[in-house]
């Protein structure tokens, strides 16, 4: 072959895989049932690191009956979750999750072979961008 | 010395003649390439890659995330074009910035897609993504700057990755407890054993990657060195293995046997196919020093004598070597190390500045001496004879 086509097949390398990365992801994602999972601040002396916030799935108060076998399954997801924000709201977000009244819940797309993929931040049962237009 | 003062002496030797001369001058002139264009390029594109990354880490939400998708796409594949142009047009500088460019822009679409699907990663593994992906682009790059930057990031990750299974983790453990510096020696011997065979094989096909690699091991060992000179008291004080034979540590002795093995291996290879015995060399005294070391007392100033002697024994191969070659250079700055590493043992080892001065002067006459009994005795001829067998 010549060094051309290596060349094409090099560069082409990374973006197909990229590309099927995404798809892959984005179809698991979009085809699996959804499941919401109550969550709570990982770590209070550290909430933020960069952009994104710690998260620790709390199973006591996860209703299981959301589970086709009405049993919750902690081993299937991870322990501990980062959730991505945007640089502008995190330490608005960050004083959000602290407050004790604040019930904070983490809804995942459910595949049945894979693993499950987190979709979104509920924040008192609303979206968390919404959350925080109404109340900050 | 340039090359028109090295072109004016050998004018006055008569070894060329004026018209040959003014042949070499026109023929470098034409062929000179600036050095400063491709690192300049090459930062440049570096710190654009960095700043979209940057950008994506800072998750603007103003645009919807198939759009940021799509220009995404756009702009790696606006790259890829322009790749292929500067290829065409041999651009070399330029088609080597570009990928440089390009490979941080994988590493910032990985950013972005883990961002945009809240994925979760473990460890480096994100950085093994990328590794992967560009490794092809490592293997065409035609310079170092590319390869230089994926290695380290490549043994990081996958050593990161690895360890998370079971058996490597196990694996480690056990090299771990059986001397302090053990998986560090261990690892160099890996590296000097990939970067030996690469060589071999692809010596002119991978020229830039081996060079790159040639970095590498060179820094790998001078901070080995360096840490075990001088942190070796602090770092592993009241860790001492003089047990080795107690217990199960039938394993120790397996580790320690294997490492030998793989010197004399590494040793052979390079003997046979007529490799310089430097490495060897080195890399046998690191693993020297390092099974002496379980034998040492808890006492630093016994650890200071043994640092110091490490280093003086890989100084001097480094030396013997620079003479063997002819490496001026090399040779200069070897024993310009030697000469500050000796004023810095007996500051350590004495104290006080009156006996480190009489230290000193010792030394220096037992130096002089040396040189003396060497030039007598033709030794350099004896050493260059031996090689070129």
């Amino acid at each position: 072959m010549s060094k051309k086509i290596w060349l094409g097949l090099a560069l082409a390398f990374p973006i197909i895989i990229l590309s099927l990365w995404v798809w892959s992801v984005d179809s698991g994602i979009k085809n699996a049932p959804e499941i919401t999972i109550r969550a709570e601040g990982y770590d209070p002396r550290s909430l933020i690191s960069g952009h994104y916030l710690y998260l620790r799935l709390n199973w006591q108060e996860t209703d299981c009956t959301q589970f086709e076998d009405n049993l919750c399954h902690p081993n299937r997801f991870e322990g501990v979750y980062k959730y991505f924000i945007p640089e502008k709201v995190a330490s608005r977000l960050d004083n959000a999750i602290r407050k004790d009244n604040v019930k904070v819940e983490l809804v995942f797309a459910y595949p049945k072979n894979k693993n499950p993929y987190l979709k979104k931040m509920l924040l008192n049962g609303k979206p968390w961008k919404e959350w925080l237009q109404e109340n900050i | 010395m340039s090359i028109a003062k090295k072109l004016e002496v050998w004018q006055a030797q008569n070894l060329i003649s004026a018209e040959q001369a003014k042949k070499i001058t026109a023929y470098e002139k034409e062929n000179h390439k600036s050095v400063l264009t491709l690192p300049m390029l090459a930062l440049g594109f570096f710190c654009i890659g960095l700043g979209i990354v940057s950008l994506i880490s800072a998750n603007w939400q103003v645009i919807p995330d198939s759009v940021k998708l799509a220009m995404d796409l756009i702009i790696m594949l606006s790259l890829a074009e322009s790749i292929f142009f500067c290829y065409f047009k041999e651009k070399d500088n330029w088609f080597e910035g570009l990928l440089l460019l390009f490979s941080v822009m994988v590493m910032a679409s990985i950013g972005l897609i883990a961002q945009i699907y809240q994925l979760q990663t473990q460890g480096l593994q994100a950085c093994l993504l990328w590794c992967v992906l560009v490794f092809p682009l490592v293997i065409i790059s035609r310079k170092v700057i590319l390869p230089l930057i994926w290695l380290p990031i490549f043994t990081a990750s996958a050593v990161d990755t690895l360890s998370n299974i079971y058996f490597f983790r196990e694996l480690l453990k056990i090299i771990e407890n059986t001397f302090p510096f053990a998986i560090s020696v261990c690892g160099i011997l890996i590296f000097a054993y990939i970067y030996r065979f690469i060589s071999y094989y692809f010596r002119t096909r991978l020229a830039p990657q081996i060079k790159a690699m040639k970095f590498w091991l060179g820094f790998d060992i001078v901070s080995m060195v360096i840490l075990m000179d001088f942190g070796a008291s602090n770092m592993f004080s009241g860790i001492f293995y003089e047990d080795i034979l107690n217990g199960d540590n039938y394993r120790s002795i397996l580790v320690i046997c294997s490492l030998i093995l793989a010197n004399v291996g590494f040793g052979y290879f390079s003997y046979k196919y007529n490799y310089s015995r430097l490495l060897t060399c080195v890399l046998a005294i690191l693993l020297g020093f390092s099974i002496i070391y379980m034998t040492l007392p808890d006492n630093s100033t016994i650890l200071d004598l043994w640092g110091f002697l490490l280093t003086m024994s890989i100084l001097s191969t480094v030396v013997a070597y620079a003479l063997i070659k002819n490496r001026v250079k090399l040779l200069n700055v070897a024993t310009a190390c030697m000469a500050i590493r000796i004023f810095f043992v007996y500051l350590q080892v004495f104290g006080s500045m009156f006996t480190t001065g009489i230290g000193l002067i010792i030394s220096g006459i037992l130096f002089l001496s040396l040189i003396y009994g060497w030039k007598k005795l033709h030794l350099n001829t004896l050493l260059i004879i031996k090689e070129s067998k």
